[in-house]
């Protein structure tokens, strides 16, 4: 059953993931304009960019968007053992994504490849800096969630904090689905 | 409590990892620019697109939260088409 808290809750995660929207579309807006001043600098940075660990992570994504979804699904059918197994994959693919972007960047260090480099790095450690504490965040939710599942706090008849934290995961997926092709593909 | 198949969760994973495929599959075949970054992002448009509506059940959002994710995704629209139209007649 829908409550008044549910529905005001629901309407205050969609202005937040609207506001979110609006600051990654804004540096996305910001990309595009340098991109066209500068192509050959930003088509010499995409080369150096790795593109094995930027494809792994986001294959890393889209499989933590689905465990996240089929925790939700699994929390409205009152299987509680698959929701914390589904959330605690969804944190797991989580570090993984983390893991693999520090790698990245301690590689892009050590090549002496910093924020002010070019236009180019700088924009890309903004942008996957700013995914990454999103990253982070949304982890610190998941785990709160895993205890809430864990403890029967979240069930199939009171689960809409499960519902908006999967919203944020999902946004934070997306967000990362337009990353990759700008900062490892399009070339 | 709405009680659902989990089989559009699973048919919507198979379609990303696809579209992902296919993306990392453009990225070898030298498209010149702009179509190279074009069509990459149409196929993230999709990805996102699958992800809002099955993931994320913006089909079945009613009330003001439909209006702010439709006033959300119009403003991106705008932008796009603003920054679009700045770059192309530069």
């Amino acid at each position: 059953m829908r409550t008044v808290e549910h529905e005001a809750a629901r309407l205050a995660m969609w202005l937040f993931l609207a506001s979110e929207l609006l600051l990654f579309a804004g540096l996305f807006a910001l990309y595009t304009g340098f991109r066209a001043e500068y192509p050959a600098l930003f088509t010499a940075g995409i080369e150096r960019d790795a593109l094995a660990l930027g494809s792994t992570n986001t294959v890393v994504l889209i499989v933590s968007s689905f465990t996240v979804a089929w925790a939700l699904h699994s929390v409205r059918g009152d299987r509680r053992r698959t929701a914390v197994i589904a959330l605690a994959v969804t944190m797991l693919l989580g570090l993984t994504f983390l893991t693999l972007k520090g790698i990245e960047y301690a590689e892009h260090l050590s090549e002496g490849i910093r924020p002010g480099t070019n236009v180019f790095f700088t924009l890309y450690y903004l942008m996957t800096g700013l995914h990454a504490i999103h990253m982070i965040a949304g982890l610190v939710v998941m785990t709160w969630l895993l205890r809430g599942v864990w403890r029967r706090r979240v069930t199939a008849e009171r689960h809409t904090a499960l519902e908006l934290g999967a919203l944020y995961w999902h946004l934070v997926d997306c967000v990362w689905i337009v990353l990759w092709p700008l900062f490892y593909l399009a070339r | 409590m709405i009680m659902r198949s989990g089989a559009p969760l699973v048919l919507a994973l198979v379609a990303l990892l696809a579209l992902t495929a296919l993306t990392f599959g453009m990225h070898f075949a030298a498209l010149a620019e702009p179509w190279s970054l074009t069509v990459a992002l149409a196929i993230a448009a999709a990805k996102i697109a699958i992800v809002a509506t099955v993931f994320m059940e913006l089909r079945e959002v009613r009330g003001t939260p439909a209006i702010v994710a439709a006033a959300a995704i119009g403003f991106v629209a705008l932008l796009c088409f603003g920054i679009a139209g700045d770059v192309a007649f530069r």
